[in-house]
């Protein structure tokens, strides 16, 4: 099958469209990446002009179609934040036998674009169920499907870890959840890091004027005894009880770190809450849980080398990239 | 006594209503010229027909409790009007009407059911629900809280009655004829009185809180091996299926009682039975009721403290899952925690309810065993058996253990109960000195901002006793209110009971005018300011009683 897999512009989905890219091509099927990062720069430049924003994106749409014309793919597969935003040219894509798909791997109540794009791909994939699935049906999308986020076996190569052990971490963006808890956390050395922490006035904030990097990311990550994996909320007091499960679980557990997360209620469907990652559903026993598993060195290792065996068999990107093949084969 | 007439309104399920006959006992113990009516849901009011202490059992037929018995924000007036025109009760004066129901609903039929006296959930004059009395209070508050309380259902009941909590048996009276009766069809089956029995119950009313099936075939297998037990399986029609295991391979001869032991013969059935093994479910509360000894089950949004088995001797087996009890917002598609619980364990907490020595599990870390006793104040309490300090699962639940005794040591005097002379916390003592240092933090903090609250009120009402009162300085003390608010609704603290608490006496509050309402948030301030000053005494007295033990 050709695929060709259109990559995001700007964001956290990035690396998730090149891993993707790259399952497809481990499994066997002819994929292409078109790598749209490279005008990031571009874009913030433009995006408060509307001419130019409007220019960008003429850019960016004539990019993409001479891709599909030279290419020719059999899908075109996008992925949050994939600059296919462009009904009518979906259309044409359609006409032209192409099967569109998009995989939504965005909160749907934070991220409303879904409306506009969803009605018109052949699959849309979700990394949430109901209520999503209900507007989506409203919406006018009927061929949508759950597919949960996954871990990047080849992000796995590189060589991190060995600096200074952190004792407890967490790396991701100031949503107001996170904002209210991380105010409450006292000591345990806490270190936080992420772009627009600096407006937080957190003591713990390490990094908090730039975005950081996947590769930083993971380092942090294995350096860390402990890693903090609070999913956003827009609601400040909001601990644990959302649907999703964020890639950040996945990226933990692949790494083979030790992490403690907020209950979700599809976490179930590819961990054990109470083996594999610990999930917990208040912010007072994340604290509590915090200094237990500073002085269990054995017991964290064991947890975290049992989540990672089951991302390993169930949770890599090929494993997802198998199923939609599946799916796209049916 | 001076109430004559008390309605009860109990529109729930099975097990929550005989939770509730307890208080029903002791209400006619200590008011025994009182009349009783007793407002149940027709399908579970089958058993409570022989109970004396009831003088009118009014059973509301299921298809006219549609409409009724919900939690729908709009109320289907029709559906009451039609109510009232069918039950006559419903239009006769009370002197206390009980709410036990936990529905928009019954508060609203709360509302228009006359009587001097309302306890429970019912309607305020503007719509809104109000819960009237410290223990209604403390009972919703809980809902949402549950790892904060020690206190069992029944005895949340009995306190709303307004009555002194003391231990209560055998609530639920049967029949000596029906009594023989299930005996004699207990022996069609090849029933043995000679050997020990043990009950199964299969399932629950969700299928979340049903222990997996073959769990209990493993059980029976242990049961039959190590104790020579009679296995009997209960359960309704529906939950036939459950029993498949059974019949396709079980080594061991069980009887089969599942679609053949209608509601009302169910209680005598159960008096037959030395121990019942049972998912969080309504025949769970009925063995307790006449006095069979229950191990209960808890995993997914089932929780012991709150619902286990009431009275001296049962054990509970509670999942150690970090997410158990599941919060309402955080049910899992696909409960695990049901699986922690293994045959083993619960094999021990059969033992332990029959008094056999029963020794320590290995590779239980899944699961805690509990048995129930009455504390000095007439209160039940579930007490940890096995208290495993090396693991993750178990030692968090022994945290919330802790913290659990502490925040109840401090609830317990609003509610009106005795301090326990032996208080004691379980657990690890530098974690008990951190937990009672955050209570400590929190009441700071509470006790700030209540003052702060109290004096914005009081500046309110008092500018507006001026003959101009300063327009701009009234809406900067009610901005400063506003704040107040807003800052108790996001503070993190152990003291989450008194957060809804807080919320329960915002709700009382009228619609009225400026100075009226600075009066009202005025009072509601100084009755949580009052709170608080409660807690730092009874704070100070557990340092000096644990610092005495030490």
């Amino acid at each position: 099958m050709r695929i060709l897999v259109v990559g995001a512009i700007q964001g956290g989905t990035i690396p998730m469209c090149r891993a993707i890219h790259q399952a497809f091509i481990d499994i066997g099927q002819q994929s292409e990446l078109l790598d749209f990062s490279e005008f990031q720069k571009e874009f913030f430049e433009t995006r408060n002009d509307n001419d130019r924003s409007y220019q960008f994106f003429l850019k960016i749409k004539i990019t993409l179609l001479e891709k599909v014309a030279g290419f020719q793919p059999d899908v075109i597969f996008g992925i949050a934040q994939s600059p296919l935003h462009d009904a009518d040219m979906l259309t044409e894509f359609k006409k032209a036998g192409i099967t569109l798909c998009f995989w939504f791997m965005e909160d749907y109540r934070i991220f409303d674009y879904w409306k506009k794009i969803a009605p018109c791909f052949d699959h849309f994939f979700t990394i949430q169920k109901d209520p999503f699935w209900k507007e989506l049906k409203d919406a006018g999308c009927t061929n949508y499907r759950y597919l949960p986020m996954a871990f990047d076996t080849h992000a796995d190569c590189t060589e991190t870890g060995e600096g200074k052990a952190i004792p407890v971490s967490f790396v991701g963006a100031p949503y107001p959840n996170r904002v209210h808890f991380f105010s409450t956390f006292l000591n345990d050395g806490f270190q936080i890091f992420g772009e627009d922490w600096n407006r937080n006035k957190n003591p713990w904030v390490v990094t908090g004027d730039r975005r950081i990097t996947e590769n930083e990311a993971y380092d942090i990550y294995r350096r860390s005894l402990v890693n903090i994996n609070l999913h956003s909320s827009p609601f400040p007091g909001e601990f644990g009880g959302g649907d999703f499960v964020n890639p950040r679980t996945f990226e933990l557990a692949g790494l083979g770190v030790f992490q403690l997360m907020d209950m979700r209620k599809l976490l179930t469907l590819h961990f054990d809450p109470g083996e594999e990652v610990i999930a917990l559903t208040s912010w007072e026993d994340m604290k509590w849980a915090v200094k237990y598993f500073l002085r269990h060195d054995e017991e964290r290792k064991a947890f975290a080398e049992k989540a990672r065996a089951r991302v390993m068999k169930e949770h890599t990107y090929r494993r997802r990239a198998e199923e939609i093949i599946e799916i796209l084969s049916n | 006594m001076p109430h004559k007439k008390i309605l009860i309104l109990h529109l729930s399920r099975l097990g929550d209503m005989i939770q509730s006959l307890p208080s029903v006992k002791l209400l006619k113990e200590d008011y025994p010229e009182s009349e009783i009516t007793y407002f149940g849901i027709e399908d579970f009011c089958v058993p409570l027909k022989n109970i004396p202490w009831i003088d009118n059992l009014v059973a509301i037929p299921s298809h006219d409790i549609k409409g009724i018995s919900t939690e729908d924000a709009d109320i289907d007036i029709d559906a009451f009007d039609r109510l009232f025109q069918k039950i006559p009760e419903l239009n006769t004066h009370y002197d206390v009407l009980l709410n036990m129901t936990h529905n928009r609903g019954s508060s609203y039929l709360s509302q228009r059911i006359k009587a001097d006296e309302k306890r429970g959930r019912i309607f305020s004059k503007e719509n809104e629900i109000v819960i009237a009395g410290n223990w209604g209070k403390y009972l919703f508050a809980v809902a949402r809280n549950r790892n904060d309380n020690l206190l069992n259902l029944v005895d949340l009941y009995v306190g709303m009655a307004g009555l002194r909590n003391s231990p209560v048996s055998c609530y639920l009276p049967t029949d000596s004829e029906v009594d023989q009766q299930c005996l004699n069809r207990l022996k069609e089956h090849g029933f043995d009185s000679g050997r020990l029995v043990i009950g199964f119950q299969l399932g629950a009313s969700k299928s979340l809180r049903t222990w997996p099936p073959e769990y209990f075939f493993s059980l029976g297998k242990l049961l039959d091996e190590q104790l020579d037990a009679q296995i009997i399986l209960f359960g309704s029609e529906r939950e036939k299926a459950l029993a498949d295991q059974f019949h396709k391979s079980a080594p061991f001869t069980f009887i089969d009682l599942i679609g053949r032991t209608p509601l009302a013969d169910l209680p005598s059935f159960l008096k037959n039975v030395n121990v019942l093994v049972s998912n969080d479910t309504g025949p769970m509360h009925i063995a307790a009721a006449v006095g069979t000894k229950v191990v209960g089950i808890f995993m997914s949004t089932a929780y012991f403290r709150i619902t286990g088995p009431y009275g001296h001797g049962h054990i509970a087996v509670q999942s150690n899952y970090p997410c158990a009890p599941c919060l309402d917002s955080t049910i899992c598609s696909q409960p695990l925690c049901g699986k922690s619980i293994s045959p083993e364990t619960v094999l021990q907490g059969v033992k332990l309810a029959l008094g056999i020595e029963a020794g320590l599990t290995d590779g239980s870390n899944g699961a805690s065993l509990y048995i129930s006793d009455f504390n000095e104040n007439g209160t039940m309490i579930y007490k940890i058996l096995d208290e495993k300090n090396d693991r993750f699962l178990p030692r968090l639940r022994s945290f919330h253990d802790s913290k659990a005794f502490v925040s109840q040591a401090l609830w317990n005097e609003w509610l009106g109960l005795k301090p326990d002379s032996d208080f004691q916390i379980t657990g690890n003592n530098d974690e008990i000195a951190d937990t009672l240092q955050d209570y400590k933090n929190a009441c700071l903090l509470y006790r700030k901002l209540y003052a702060q609250g109290v004096k914005a009120c009081q500046n309110i009402i008092s500018e507006f006793r001026k003959a101009r009162p300063r327009v701009e300085f009234i809406q900067d003390k009610i901005t400063h209110i506003e704040q107040i608010e807003n800052e108790i609704k996001n503070v993190e603290s152990p003291l989450a009971i008194l957060k809804d608490i807080h919320e329960l006496y915002s709700t009382e509050s009228e619609y009225c005018n400026f100075p009226r309402l600075a009066h009202e948030f005025l009072n509601k301030y100084s009755k949580l300011e009052e709170i608080i000053h409660c807690f730092e005494g009874r704070l100070n007295q557990i340092n000096q009683t644990l610092s005495q033990n030490a």
